[in-house]
């Protein structure tokens, strides 16, 4: 599984990092910070994590999360 | 350290009706001079790049309690809704409320919605009575989201009576933005007409023993169920989205068909083209060059650094929407209505960071659905009198009735 964010959409409300306090997170300035290597496969770590992105792609108001599984 | 008083670079007149006679010109002179303003409003921000963090900041809020007392609101049950609402709650509760409906407004589950938005459109449409004159804001485009709301509570969307109530309500409701005291016993009403309506369907909800339809009401009372949220915060929610998803929506809707029909060669495209990314396009073109919320108001809540100044806690900030939707350093040719254009930076209309518009995706869908079926069954459709719109309570664009004929 692999995650990717569409900053031209982020709109930074912070539900994915309510969501998925492992994977997303804001800096100081309110900006969406990704702490997995984006279109990289999730390092096995966090793969427990997996349903709780799929809900946090899945709650995105703008869809600016995007869930790539397997070899897409 | 410097405070956030020595970056300003004069003072915007905005009280002055002049000032609104062509506020374009006002602000991009304001623009070409600063980014930092004082007005009558606070803080008064006119480009682009500082409101777009500012509205991510964390520390920034919105203030609806001091709000509220300017609008003259006094009414116990009225103030209690104010303060405590989705909107003026800060920092952790506002995450755990929000979240608890994140799933719904979420854009996997707005997407699933679209068919049924497109019948809500498909039967406000065969219910015109003359496609050559037709008034659009309260004919057609106010009803959408009327209808909408009635599908997120699971009732009829075709009881014209209730959505007119809904669209009444919200109407009146939103009024308390233009903290004008003369408007105030019209907004207590109503909210007290809201309350005991979002009580009922509660109530009828609760004693249903019907399988759950996974609406807004259902994703609500499941979460007060899981104790995610309480049954307080439960109604408010409900409240809230009556009150958010009316307005803004149909109005917006009405701006961007404005736009479009004042464009003709780039209503021409879009038909032609008819195409859902276009259309998408077209409508996130219309929210820049036309947009419904004029400014966002802000409260700094607990002080911060911005821009190497200090922020005191209580500072008031008016973000322009107005002004950053037309700023050359964030949009090219910005003076330029283009559907084709490529937005590189989000729209700020909805807000942005913790207290972004949730229903912001919903917002667009009933907007692509509504162009969707104006260009499928009256790709024709032209003003057949002059139209215009008017900026209400430096916050809001309301636009004057529509009349057109559906078939040109």
């Amino acid at each position: 599984m692999k995650v990717v964010v569409d900053r031209t959409l982020c709109i930074s409300n912070g539900l994915c990092v309510a969501i998925a306090p492992r994977v997303f997170d804001l800096d100081d300035q309110g900006s969406l910070v990704v702490m997995v290597e984006e279109g990289v496969e999730l390092p096995e770590q966090l793969a427990e994590e997996k349903r709780a992105l799929h809900e946090a792609a899945a709650s995105c108001p703008v869809g600016a999360i995007k869930i790539q599984e397997g070899d897409k | 350290m410097k405070t956030i008083d020595d970056l300003v670079s004069g003072e915007l007149d905005t009280m002055d009706p002049e000032w609104w006679s062509d506020p374009y010109r006002h602000l991009a002179d304001a623009r070409d001079r600063g980014w930092l303003f004082r007005s009558p409003r606070g803080f008064e921000v006119v480009r682009y790049q500082q409101m777009f963090t500012l509205l991510r900041n964390r520390n920034m809020s919105q203030e609806h309690v001091r709000m509220a007392h300017r609008a003259g609101i006094t009414h116990p049950e009225v103030l209690r809704f104010r303060t405590n609402f989705l909107i003026n709650t800060l920092g952790t509760d506002h995450i755990r409320i929000r979240t608890s409906v994140g799933a719904y407004f979420g854009h996997e589950n707005v997407a699933a919605l679209q068919s049924a938005i497109r019948g809500i459109v498909e039967d406000i449409f065969d219910e015109v009575d003359d496609p050559h004159n037709v008034e659009m804001v309260r004919g057609v485009c106010e009803q959408i989201p009327a209808r909408t709301f009635l599908y997120m509570i699971g009732h009829d969307t075709r009881d014209v009576e209730m959505a007119n109530f809904i669209a009444q309500a919200s109407d009146s409701i939103l009024k308390i933005f233009r903290e004008d005291v003369t408007l105030k016993d019209e907004v207590e009403q109503t909210y007290l007409k809201v309350f005991e309506l979002v009580q009922r369907i509660i109530d009828e909800r609760r004693a249903s023993s019907a399988e759950p339809q996974g609406d807004l009401v259902d994703h609500v009372l499941s979460a007060q169920d899981r104790d995610t949220i309480t049954g307080q915060e439960a109604f408010d929610l409900i409240v809230l989205a009556l009150e958010a998803s009316v307005d803004n929506t149909y109005t917006q809707m009405v701006l961007t068909l404005s736009a479009l029909l004042e464009n003709p060669d780039q209503w021409n495209q879009l038909k032609q083209a008819n195409d859902e990314a276009l259309t998408r396009q077209a409508i996130e073109e219309g929210i820049r060059f036309r947009p419904r919320v004029i400014g966002q108001r802000r409260t700094a809540y607990s002080p911060f650094e911005f821009a190497d100044v200090h922020v005191p806690e209580g500072s008031d900030f008016y973000l322009s929407v107005l002004s950053a939707h037309r700023d050359p350093e964030a949009f090219e040719n910005p003076d330029v209505f283009d559907i084709h254009r490529t937005m590189t930076r989000p729209t700020v209309m909805f807000g942005g960071g913790m207290t972004a518009c949730m229903g912001s995706g919903l917002a667009r869908l009933e907007m692509q659905e509504f162009f969707g079926v104006l260009m499928d069954r009256y790709p024709n459709v032209a003003l057949t009198r002059p139209w215009s719109y008017e900026f209400v309570g430096r916050t809001v664009c309301v636009p004057g009735e529509m009349w057109v004929n559906l078939d040109g």
